[in-house]
């Protein structure tokens, strides 16, 4: 073995790191390549089909299961509403139909009733974004509005904001946390829990970019409406048979 | 507690209440400090000699409002370490970061003002006191003796 | 319409087995009845009959009728497709109806319709079309129902167990069916003696 000098010894080892060190920072990109998520490719929509819709909270409680949501606080729950015969409209959500709903008016006190499911309509024009202090509410390429947590204060003001009640500060995390669609699941080709978990298939979760998605197909199909428009926040969650009363 | 009976309907989320005590006490104190900066600035801005013997206490008690305003909104918060990123970094569609760089220029103004009305007192503390005190009022004046 | 996320919760959550806290296998009645009566139990707010998307609900008293307070699963079986009890089938006890007697063999027994009609109704489910006790229902059940072609026992026994119920699974429906209902029901069973 011819015996290497000093200087030898250090270039051999200087490029013997740097083709090491090259090959790591090349080799990640290209095995993930092949299966990585690109989020400009896609565009996400939700519908909620209220005739179809039991109030067996299935959906409250998987959602519950899968995201670890804390007592009390809800990403998505389900409401009842009673048309009284004198004309009043009763609204109940208890413990947001996480256990299923009981019995609460008769069938003859009642002129007509019905349910519906509620949760973040991630917005095209979203309230909770403008308003975040810090910018840790944000909108992915996607359409899916999502809070970053290592930069969120925990002010609130995202949940003063949001019209439609979905947001909340997680008690333990001291952040603003809210429905994210299931996006650990959604990136990897799979349905939010509370889609899942519908036995009615009240719930339809899709890609609206896709011609043959349901969820394209229905709101072609059906009319749609959304929630508060005259607040102008153009939700992506479409809803189908949404009555007038429905706040 | 989740049928509000006879009240009307209110979402399961919005049943937690976030903006109370803490978020009143700051406008109640920033109404004290910009009332105080008034009363000071009608006598050395206006010249309303009536007001001459409150305006300088108004001044400086508007600069120890001002050192204490941002505590309640700062207890408030779910992650105070990471509250001066809303003048770093803020987002500047929020009215909550755009007021942050408001109040935030307004306390400067308010300590520019104070630095220049007490200048004979900043002058005598820097002759008359001692150590670390002396070494602030010093600075106060970027003079040191 | 149904898949195992509806009750077992999204993947491998268990939504059903997180809240049993004995970690158990065995559901309860009221574990069983809490469960499924989440979307079937009848509430003015679901969707009726009318409906675009109808639903089947039930009110677990009138449901029941007599049958006592069993789990749902003691007559369906969840995890089959087809949730409805079997149709009823022609038998030849069936020839006979309406009193009238088409063999000389069968001279002796006649079958009324009505005793038809109320075993199609309200036993068939357990019993079977052939009155052998060879339902989908009965494997559900302990003890099984018995076969009829071997009865030894006699109407007015018969009546009897109709009425009064017999043993753990055979409910009582003396409060259902009026005296004469049970005996033209018994008279039908009777009909599957060999």
């Amino acid at each position: 073995m011819k015996k290497l000098s000093r200087r030898e010894f250090i270039r051999d080892s200087g490029i013997a790191l740097a083709g090491g060190g090259l090959a790591l920072f090349i080799a990640p990109s290209i095995v993930s390549s092949a299966t990585k998520y690109d989020w400009t490719k896609h565009e996400y929509g939700y519908t909620i089909e209220i005739d179809r819709c039991i109030g067996c909270g299935m959906c409250a409680k998987a959602c519950k299961a899968e995201n670890s949501v804390p007592d009390t606080f809800y990403r998505t729950w389900v409401e009842r509403y009673s048309y009284l015969k004198n004309g009043e409209v009763v609204v109940d959500s208890p413990k947001g139909a996480m256990d299923g709903f009981g019995s609460n008016f008769k069938a003859d006190e009642l002129d007509k009733a019905f349910f519906v499911p509620k949760m973040c309509n991630h917005c095209r024009n979203p309230r909770c974004v403008q308003v975040c202090p810090v910018g840790a509410s944000y909108i992915t390429k996607e359409g899916v509005v999502l809070v970053d947590k290592k930069h969120c204060v925990g002010c609130a003001y995202c949940v003063q904001a949001c019209p439609y009640g979905a947001r909340y500060i997680h008690p333990k995390l001291s952040t603003a946390d809210k429905c994210t669609w299931c996006y650990h699941r959604i990136t990897k080709g799979m349905l939010p829990a509370c889609v899942l978990a519908c036995p009615r298939k009240a719930r339809k979760f899709g890609d609206i970019r896709d011609t043959s998605s349901e969820v394209y197909n229905l709101v072609k199909i059906h009319r749609v409406q959304e929630l508060k428009p005259e607040l102008k926040t153009n939700p992506r969650v479409s809803y189908i048979g949404l009555d007038k009363e429905v706040r | 507690m989740h049928e509000i009976i006879g009240a009307g309907y209110c979402y399961p989320n919005e049943l937690h209440h976030y903006w109370s005590i803490l978020i009143v006490l700051y406008p109640y104190i920033t109404g004290l400090i910009a009332g105080a900066f008034i009363i000071s600035s009608f006598y050395h801005v206006f010249g309303m000699k009536e007001l001459q013997p409150i305006a300088r206490f108004s001044l400086i008690s508007a600069l120890g409002f001002t050192f204490c305003v941002g505590l309640p909104l700062l207890f408030h918060l779910g992650h105070p370490e990471r509250a001066l990123n809303m003048l770093f970094t803020p987002h500047l569609t929020s009215a909550m970061a755009g007021f942050g760089i408001i109040y935030a220029s307004y306390g400067v103004l308010l300590c520019l003002e104070v630095w220049l009305i007490f200048r004979p007192e900043i002058v005598r503390y820097a002759n008359q006191t001692k150590g670390v005190i002396k070494l602030f009022y010093s600075t106060c004046l970027r003079s040191y003796p | 319409m149904i898949n195992c996320e509806n009750c077992h919760g999204p993947d491998d959550i268990p939504v059903i087995k997180s809240e049993d806290k004995t970690g158990t296998k065995t559901i309860t009645t009221d574990r069983s009845q809490s469960l499924c009566l989440r979307c079937h139990l009848s509430l003015p707010a679901r969707p009726g009959t009318l409906s675009t998307f109808p639903q089947p609900q039930i009110v677990l008293k009138k449901h029941m009728k007599g049958k006592g307070n069993l789990a749902c699963f003691k007559c369906h079986n969840p995890h089959h497709p087809d949730l409805k009890p079997p149709e009823p089938v022609k038998t030849p006890a069936d020839s006979n109806v309406n009193g009238t007697s088409t063999t000389t063999k069968d001279e002796k027994k006649t079958v009324s319709a009505k005793g038809r009609s109320i075993y199609n109704d309200k036993c068939l489910v357990c019993h079977g079309a052939k009155g052998d006790g060879k339902t989908e229902v009965a494997e559900n059940l302990d003890p099984k129902p018995p076969d009829f072609a071997r009865l030894k026992i006699g109407l007015s026994q018969l009546v009897g167990f109709i009425a009064n119920g017999k043993g753990e699974q055979m409910p009582a429906y003396k409060d259902e069916l009026s005296g004469e209902e049970i005996k033209e029901a018994a008279g039908y069973v009777e009909g599957f003696k060999k």
